[in-house]
């Protein structure tokens, strides 16, 4: 699929256990060429890179994390259904060296595959610091492969594999012994599956085994109703022996092989000791302490989003209405491009994208935040903690995963709902993902509270945050209750060894992240704003209330009285903030943008990119004060400039602060981004609940925010 | 022969039998199986509060389990040399 195009190219697939460091290995390997994507026709994450080595040109293929290829999760069939009909020229197999026995089981698996496989013993120097000896030369010649110490952290190791690889000097694989009863009948299957055209494309002894494992998922690809004349005779031979089902026969002989050689290679010298992820769970995991450092560090990761991110938004705020601003009004103007086509450059994609990018600091910071607790390992016992109180809302701990990962951006969400193993799971889950308040609805929030409530900011973002998260519960346990009944769900979950991310790693990551936040600000965005503007200045020369945009938004109004802002421009506002919620703040910026009367400050160029430098070291300064200083997120109001403030002097003739917060509310709950939809619709290919969660985000959001501006007026708050 | 369910903290036990025959159960049984937990593997509880999942260590990993899987699994104490 990957390389089929590049003939040359050697196609590698890296297959390990989850956890066992590949994805740090391949990083290592590839460093910046790797290229993420999604593996046809599903959402699970596909990693490649295409690497250059002493001529040779190598494509790595990261399989999905599996611990066996029997498949148990959407992950490990994937992984497998790659091996087996993508035939790579050859499998890297990464393996945990401080847990061999299990490693070498999925080895076991692949070697039936009957492809080469090189192994990369990983982790190598813990395994060393443990007291483990491993006897490489005796593992290469029972297993028949190379087997390569490897420090991915270190890039040790990475020379030696790229090398047997790039040399095919890897060996042919070596088949297995699995006993003689097993053996026979293996043999059966396969005569009879070498009489059968149809199934030529499939290593025999794999697809023996596999029919004799009776794989459903085998059956279905092979198209193969009733394979019992197939395996009759042989299933007869091993019946006759054993009275265990041949699945377990033939999985106690991988794991006589794989502990066989885990005791031929595999000494310890030291005793083992208690390690310190044993020391570390006994306060994470703690019965008192568990929610406590859980609630403690989540504050934590909010702090440092805001601290860190808001002075680099105020400064990039103001490159954009400085300079950059300042540049494409030269430019336009030197070129004497018509006014409207000024108009539709400044006022619409430059405020509107602008106003977009301004916050790609605090949605970088939260991505690292969110990729530090996934591989520090503290993201795994979260699920462990909240397991119990998940299972009240009819989900179990690993749920609770995909919504954390919602308050970074909720299309990974929908995508993450994969790691649970039911159907009725994943929905539930992707149903309430929505709830969770992502990235981009946090500038509508600085805007309004930076407006409206500038001495409690903190408060009031958290109190929408804290207000997101009730409501995904109330709703989780109505659906629970209501649409589905279904068996309790069960929680089986690695809890991976405590690791210091690398900070090269994190980076890697939250990059990733960014730089899709970033693709979308250049392309649905800027499609976006140029459409608003058109909408807000058609026909052209008409006051923006007799706009398209202001006469759609004057339709819906009346609906949104009740709630408090049913003035046009919100719903305007709100209207195009389906395409993503960022465009609710870039659409008010474009309305009430344009008819400023304050005098324009002439600064000069050479001024302004001083301005450009000093501010960024103000940033770094206010980053390094906030850290410091006690609580909350205060930066967001405290620097303001001339642009911004004309945008919030009008916002504030439009709203009360009670309407503002209800309008928050509303933007809180009401329908996702179209690219969630979008997500939701291709994840689940069910029209029926899609249309679900559009209703019921419809319909959510008026009457929460409805209440709490009629609950407001009553409590005379308003 | 008991559930794991209800070893300490500390304890350590070997497998006898696991009971996950059932059509749903099978999919969990696998799993564990391709995780290490197999007749005969040793585990060793790190964390178990009588109520939520429990958290053992089998080979040299980590794994937390629904309590409901833990009483399927049956197991011997045995006694660690010190």
């Amino acid at each position: 699929m990957v390389a089929k195009h590049k003939k040359k190219s050697i196609v590698v697939a890296v297959a390990g256990n989850p956890n066992c460091g590949k994805s740090t290995l391949i990083n290592a390997i590839a460093g910046s060429k790797l290229q993420v994507g999604n593996w046809a026709g599903v959402t699970v994450e596909k990693t490649t890179a295409d690497v250059v080595y002493s001529g040779k040109h190598i494509t790595f293929v990261d399989l999905p994390g599996s611990y066996s290829l029997t498949p148990y999760s959407q992950e490990e069939i994937i992984a497998r259904d790659f091996l087996v009909t993508e035939k790579p020229d050859v499998i890297l197999n990464v393996v945990d060296s401080t847990n061999l026995e299990r490693n070498l089981y999925l080895t076991m698996q692949l070697l039936e595959l009957d492809i080469p496989i090189v192994m990369a013993l990983n982790i190598y120097d813990e395994a060393q610091k443990k007291g483990f000896v491993i006897n490489i030369p005796e593992m290469e010649k029972l297993l028949g492969m190379d087997v390569v110490p490897t420090v991915s952290t270190q890039k040790k190791g990475i020379d030696k594999i790229l090398s047997i690889i790039a040399d095919h000097s890897y060996q042919p694989p070596k088949v297995q012994f699995y006993g003689t009863d097993l053996e026979r009948a293996i043999r059966m299957v396969e005569e009879n599956i070498k009489k059968n055209d149809s199934l030529s494309g499939y290593n025999s002894r794999w697809l023996a085994i596999k029919f004799l494992e009776e794989d459903q998922h085998v059956l279905e690809q092979t198209a193969i109703v009733d394979m019992s004349g197939l395996t009759a005779e042989a299933v007869k031979h091993l019946a006759k022996d054993h009275d265990d089902d041949i699945l377990s026969q033939v999985v106690d002989e991988r794991y006589a092989l794989a502990s066989g050689l885990y005791y031929g290679v595999f000494k310890t010298t030291k005793k083992p000791r208690i390690e310190l992820t044993e020391k570390i769970d006994k306060f994470i995991l703690n019965k008192y302490l568990s929610i406590p450092l859980f609630l403690a560090f989540m504050w934590l990761v909010f702090k440092f989003t805001f601290d860190v991110g808001n002075p680099f938004v105020d400064w990039i705020d103001g490159v954009i209405s400085g300079p950059v601003s300042s540049l494409f009004s030269f430019l336009l103007v030197s070129l004497r491009a018509p006014e409207w086509f000024q108009s539709l450059i400044l006022d619409g994609i430059v405020a509107g994208v602008g106003g977009v990018l301004v916050f790609v600091p605090i949605i970088a910071t939260m991505m690292f935040c969110i990729t530090f607790l996934e591989s520090s390992g503290y993201m795994a016992r979260a699920a462990f903690i909240m397991d119990r109180f998940m299972h009240k809302i009819g989900l179990h701990g690993k749920a609770f995963i995909p919504l954390l990962l919602g308050f970074g951006c909720n299309v990974p969400s929908i995508y993450a709902t994969r790691i649970l193993e039911t159907d009725r799971d994943k929905l539930l889950t992707a149903l309430i993902v929505p709830l969770v308040s992502c990235g981009a609805r946090l500038p509508v929030y600085v805007i309004f509270t930076s407006i409206f409530f500038p001495d409690n900011a903190a408060t009031v973002i958290i109190s929408l945050y804290i207000l997101g998260i009730v409501l995904a519960i109330l709703m989780g346990m109505l659906f629970n209750k209501t649409l589905f009944k279904a068996a309790v769900p069960v929680f089986i979950m690695e809890l991976p060894p405590y690791r210091l991310p690398s900070f090269h790693n994190l980076m890697v990551h939250t990059w990733d992240k960014v730089k899709h936040y970033m693709v979308k600000a250049g392309t649905v965005i800027l499609a976006a704003s140029i459409v608003v503007w058109f909408s807000l200045n058609f026909p052209y020369g008409v006051e923006k209330e007799d706009s398209i945009l202001a006469k759609t938004g004057k339709v819906i109004a009346p609906v949104l009285v009740p709630n408090g802002f049913g003035n046009w421009q919100s719903s305007a506002s709100l209207l195009t903030g389906l395409v993503a919620k960022e465009i609710v703040v870039s659409t008010m910026g474009e309305i009430y943008s344009g008819d400023e009367e304050d005098a324009e400050v002439s600064v000069s160029a050479i001024e302004q990119l001083q301005g450009v430098f000093t501010s960024f070291f103000d940033a770094c300064r206010n980053v390094v004060v906030g850290i410091f200083s006690n609580v909350d997120i205060t930066g967001i109001s405290s620097v303001e400039d001339e642009s911004s403030s004309n945008l919030k002097l009008k916002v504030k003739s439009s709203f009360s602060p009670l309407s503002s917060y209800s309008f928050m509310v509303f933007v809180l709950l009401y329908i996702p981004c179209i690219t969630v939809l979008a997500a939701f619709a291709h994840e689940f290919k069910s029209w029926k609940w899609t249309g679900f969660l559009i209703m019921y985000l419809t319909v959510l959001p008026w009457f929460v925010s409805m209440i709490v501006y009629q609950g407001g007026r009553l409590l005379g708050l308003g | 022969m008991f559930p794991m369910e209800m070893l300490k903290v500390g304890e350590a036990a070997v497998i006898e039998e696991i009971f996950l025959r059932g059509n749903i159960d099978k999919k969990y049984g696998s799993r564990l199986e391709s995780m290490g937990f197999r007749v005969g593997s040793k585990v060793t509880v790190l964390n178990n509060e009588g109520r939520g999942p429990v958290v053992v260590m089998v080979g040299n990993s980590r794994v937390a389990l629904a309590r409901g899987i833990a009483k399927k699994i049956m197991i011997k104490k045995i006694k660690e040399k010190a």
